[in-house]
């Protein structure tokens, strides 16, 4: 690593005081905005001083100030060759130089991670490391003031968001990039941004490389990257490049139970890249703040589990009070089942009898949880207010699905079959929105009942004319409908349990009563699953059709 | 359940490998989101390692699907595997989506915009 050629501890009145490094031939103090350090002072000119590189030598001269620039007290008259613990005042500040001339070479850190070796921009090192030998020599006060003061603040109650405010805002006065910003993991151990910071207005998205990202979360490496514009790695990361970050420093958000996430800074301003105890003070805070991070991650997981409990719950009445008792009439025997996966599930069934006409449908809910079991009481509730009105099958499909289809940007379908049997022929016909094939069950057996075409589920497109059969039933003939969580059921090994298992099974049942098709199904299901926790909700409705019972 | 994130010129093509069920759609969703938020508007999903999808995995398509159209963007899906074929014919979707057999017809076909077929 080289380090850049002019390093300055820069002090000035009402600020932490600042290392940096300038990579430039030329650098302006004044009060003006437009320089390259500025002191913010009315003693100071707006173009004070310039200290300028000449060969390996780095000088410093006064550019006409009215109060005059300072090299260890004594008055700059003509332009003076820099030494390293040179103190130069300007106005009330202190730029104390660090080290200055040709590029020194710091010490070369150790890269954990192999896929970064070639790397040359990049710095890693173990962030335990960095932090163990942070507070040192003559910088240690003002440093373990800064954690103390840290560490007091984290003591107090506060809530992640302002947690991440406070980490950042620390991370600000200190350090003092251009941007920051807070990785979190989620549960699937993928970084999300959590919190952002910006000097100046923001700037296009902030990103961290994903090799870098799993140096710092995976490995535990504290990370600078030098020259981001010319590294490849930024390939993809258009934004970084765009909004002209030159460098940053990483530190992994680390606890003894493993990392959290990652802080990152960004320096955007030319000659200003991060050194080494820029890491050294962003490890420490990062290993500060992933304590109470962790804590308060516990206590806020608990009160969301608590709140998706109540969710839940009340999802579950809504389910329970909208599944309707299958009808008993003389005509046809029915029974129906739903059993919901681990949440509350999507499915739903419903009957209605209008006059000799027994209505039904069966349908799936895309998604689970609470939003699932609305839309399902949505279907029903439709159902239930359409099917008296309704000419055909097909006319009831439509109109649910120019419902559904109304602001559905959400995407949120549901696949739907829906029947209509006239209790005096057995005369059933069904229309079917993107589900599953019923099957026929009775004297010749079992054979699914497949439309001529698909057509796409509920609320996606409108106007959408769906696919109808007629079947005759004869005395005997019934119905099996079902929705993918009989088929998608899994076992121990991640086996499904397929229309390969099912049809044997319902064959076998042809002749049986509803109630038994039904529970025999589960049963077999169950055995077969064993005691994995289903993913999707399961439903079964059976159906047969006993003959005009005016004769019998 | 992983889903990899690849560049091909100005194609972003996304690797689903595994079961894409209710649980591990969320972070399917969440890939191809990103790769959305960063800009890509040409999407191939390769679902050559996919043995099963769920009807939130399809919710997803759909939803990544009309955010592209939204932007001009293509999707195409391409290595359906049976299973995953089977469900998107049966739910009649299969007619919603731009699918090719193979990643570099689908990198090909996306590449030159006038030759897709818009969704």
């Amino acid at each position: 690593m080289t380090s850049a050629r002019l390093h300055l501890r820069i002090e000035t009145p009402g600020q932490a005081s600042l290392d940096r490094r300038f990579d430039l031939d030329e650098v302006v103090v004044g009060r003006s905005t437009q320089v390259d350090v500025v002191v913010a002072d009315n003693a100071v000119s707006r173009r004070h001083a310039r200290l300028f590189r000449r060969g390996d030598d780095w000088l410093i001269e006064d550019l006409g100030s009215v109060n005059g620039t300072l090299v260890n007290g004594a008055r700059v008259a003509e332009p003076k060759v820099l030494q390293p613990g040179d103190v130069v005042g300007v106005g009330p500040g202190r730029l104390i130089v660090k080290a200055v001339g040709a590029r020194a070479t710091s010490s070369v850190l150790a890269a954990p991670s192999a896929d970064i070796d070639d790397w040359p921009a990049t710095t890693l090192r173990p962030a335990t490391d960095v932090l163990h030998g942070a507070v040192t020599g003559a910088d240690a006060t003002s440093r373990l003031r800064l954690l103390n003061d840290v560490h007091r603040a984290l003591a107090a109650p506060i809530s992640l968001g302002d947690l991440l405010e406070l980490v950042l805002d620390r991370a600000f006065t200190s350090v003092q990039p251009e941007d920051a910003a807070i990785f979190l993991r989620r549960d699937d151990g993928e970084l999300y941004r959590a919190a952002e910071r910006h000097a100046t207005r923001a700037s296009g998205d902030l990103l961290i490389s994903r090799s870098l990202a799993r140096a710092v979360t995976e490995e535990g490496a504290a990370a600078i990257v030098n020259d981001v514009q010319a590294d490849a790695r930024f390939a993809h990361a258009d934004s970084i490049v765009r909004s002209g970050v030159r460098s940053i420093a990483a530190a992994p958000l680390s606890d003894v139970d493993g990392c959290l996430g990652m802080i990152a800074l960004y320096s955007r301003a030319p000659g200003r890249t991060f050194a080494d105890d820029d890491l050294e003070l962003l490890v420490a805070l990062a290993a500060a703040a992933a304590l109470r991070i962790r804590n308060i991650a516990l206590v806020e997981e608990a009160t969301e589990r608590r709140l998706l409990g109540r969710e839940l719950a009340l999802a579950n009445e809504i389910q329970k009070s909208r599944l309707t008792r299958p009808p008993e009439l003389p005509d046809i025997d029915v029974a129906a089942r739903m059993r919901p996966a681990r949440t509350v599930g999507g499915d739903l069934y419903d009957f209605l009898v209008v006059g000799r006409h027994l209505w039904f449908v069966v349908g799936d809910v895309a998604g689970k949880g609470i939003g699932a079991a609305l839309l399902m009481a949505v279907v029903q509730t439709l159902f239930r207010a359409a099917a008296p009105v309704c000419s055909s099958v097909e006319d009831l499909l439509a109109r649910l699905n120019s419902e559904l289809c109304r602001d559905n940007e959400g995407a949120v379908f549901v696949t739907a079959l829906a029947g209509c049997l006239d209790l005096d022929t057995g005369t059933t016909r069904i229309a079917n929105a993107g589900h599953l094939r019923p099957y026929r069950v009775g004297q010749s057996g079992l054979s699914e009942v497949a439309p001529e075409r698909s057509a796409v589920p509920l609320g996606l497109v409108d106007d959408v004319i769906y696919p109808v059969m007629t079947l005759n039933l004869g005395a005997g003939d019934g119905l099996v409908i079902y929705t993918d969580g009989v088929c998608d059921a899994i076992d121990g090994q991640g086996r499904a349990f397929g229309s390969d298992r099912l049809e044997p099974c319902l064959q076998a049942l042809s002749q049986a009563p509803a109630r038994e098709i039904v529970d025999e199904l589960f049963e077999q299901v169950d055995r077969f699953a064993a005691a994995v926790a289903q993913e999707d909700d399961i439903t079964v409705v059976a159906l047969r059709y006993r003959g005009h019972a005016i004769d019998g | 359940m992983e889903t990899r994130l690849e560049h091909r010129g100005s194609v972003t093509v996304a690797v689903p490998v595994g079961r894409i069920d209710f649980t591990t759609n969320t972070a399917f969703e969440r890939a191809l989101a990103e790769a959305l938020d960063a800009g890509a508007r040409r999407l191939v999903v390769d679902f050559g390692s996919v043995e099963f999808i769920s009807s939130a995995g399809i919710r997803t398509l759909i939803t990544v699907s009309r955010r592209l159209s939204a932007n001009q963007g293509t999707l195409a899906l391409c290595g359906l595997t049976e299973p995953v074929r089977q469900v998107l014919d049966i739910s009649g979707l299969l007619p919603m989506f731009t699918t090719v057999p193979s990643i570099e017809e689908a990198v090909a076909r996306l590449a030159s915009p006038d030759e897709a077929t818009p969704l």
